[in-house]
């Protein structure tokens, strides 16, 4: 028995993974759900200044703050950044923030229909 | 001396695309769970969303590097990251399972010796995982 065999055998058997034991948990739900936007953000980010052919130190020149500041925002930390940070970070690679709120039971498909268009954009 | 685990310890997370699981060793160990439980509560909830971005993440794609480093080509051995955390694991052949070996913390930016340390075990548990699937002796124990 291989390892998707074994997992096709044990679901049945109601055994869960440890990331849904501790998504029981609303506010390490949270916290994770945070840190999962920060990386699409991230990702998003990465690919806008490959695609444009910015590096981390001309975007700080752009915004006028110290590289060290980017290299934070990424990795890991806009997560806690503000939302006029993420504005002024958008508007220097001459992109808009769009704030976009979902319901938490929007059907699966629709969610993968909503991160492919922002993958379009991208 | 680390604790013998079950096998309702061993998933980690079902993604789209890819799963996790911890590589249980002969005698019962999972010596990555054991350090992930060694962590703290946000430290944990840091690398569990590493293991779910890379999950949904497409085949042929690459998922982020700030998430999830190559430390060794042939074969391959993918290590999740969240800060100095790094889970080094192997892919299960033939599955969409990665299997995680070992923990190590980076201290440095480059491959340092606890990061050549990991992966050195992350291989040979890779060859005892290999040689106990085929035997039919990994997932078949109780």
């Amino acid at each position: 028995m291989n390892a998707d065999e074994a997992a096709k055998f044990r679901r049945p058997r109601g055994m869960s993974t440890l990331s849904e034991r501790i998504r029981k948990d609303p506010v390490r739900a949270a916290r994770i759900d945070s840190v999962l936007l920060a990386i699409s953000l991230e990702a998003q980010i990465l690919r806008i200044m490959k695609k444009s052919k910015i590096t981390a130190t001309e975007l700080a020149k752009k915004l006028n703050v110290p590289k060290s500041q980017i290299s934070r925002d990424l990795n890991g930390g806009l997560s806690k950044a503000r939302l006029g940070r993420l504005h002024q970070i958008a508007a220097a690679l001459n992109h808009d923030l769009v704030a976009v709120v979902v319901p938490h039971d929007l059907a699966k498909a629709r969610r993968k229909k909503l991160s492919q268009l922002i993958s379009d954009f991208n | 001396m680390g604790k013998v685990r079950t096998e309702h310890e061993l998933r980690i997370h079902e993604g789209a695309y890819w799963s996790f699981e911890w590589y249980w060793r002969m005698d019962g160990q999972m010596p990555a769970l054991d350090a992930f439980e060694m962590l703290t509560k946000e430290e944990q909830d840091g690398v569990i969303a590493s293991f779910e971005h890379w999950g949904s993440v497409k085949p042929g794609e690459s998922p982020s590097r700030k998430r999830v480093n190559r430390e060794h080509n042939a074969p391959l051995i993918l290590a999740v990251k969240s800060k100095k955390h790094r889970f080094a694991a192997f892919h299960a052949d033939g599955t969409r399972t990665w299997i995680v070996a070992t923990y190590y913390a980076k201290q440095s930016e480059k491959l340092d010796k606890r990061g050549r340390v990991a992966i050195r075990v992350t291989l040979s548990a890779r060859d005892d995982f290999n040689y106990r699937v085929k035997d039919g002796a990994y997932y078949e124990r109780r």
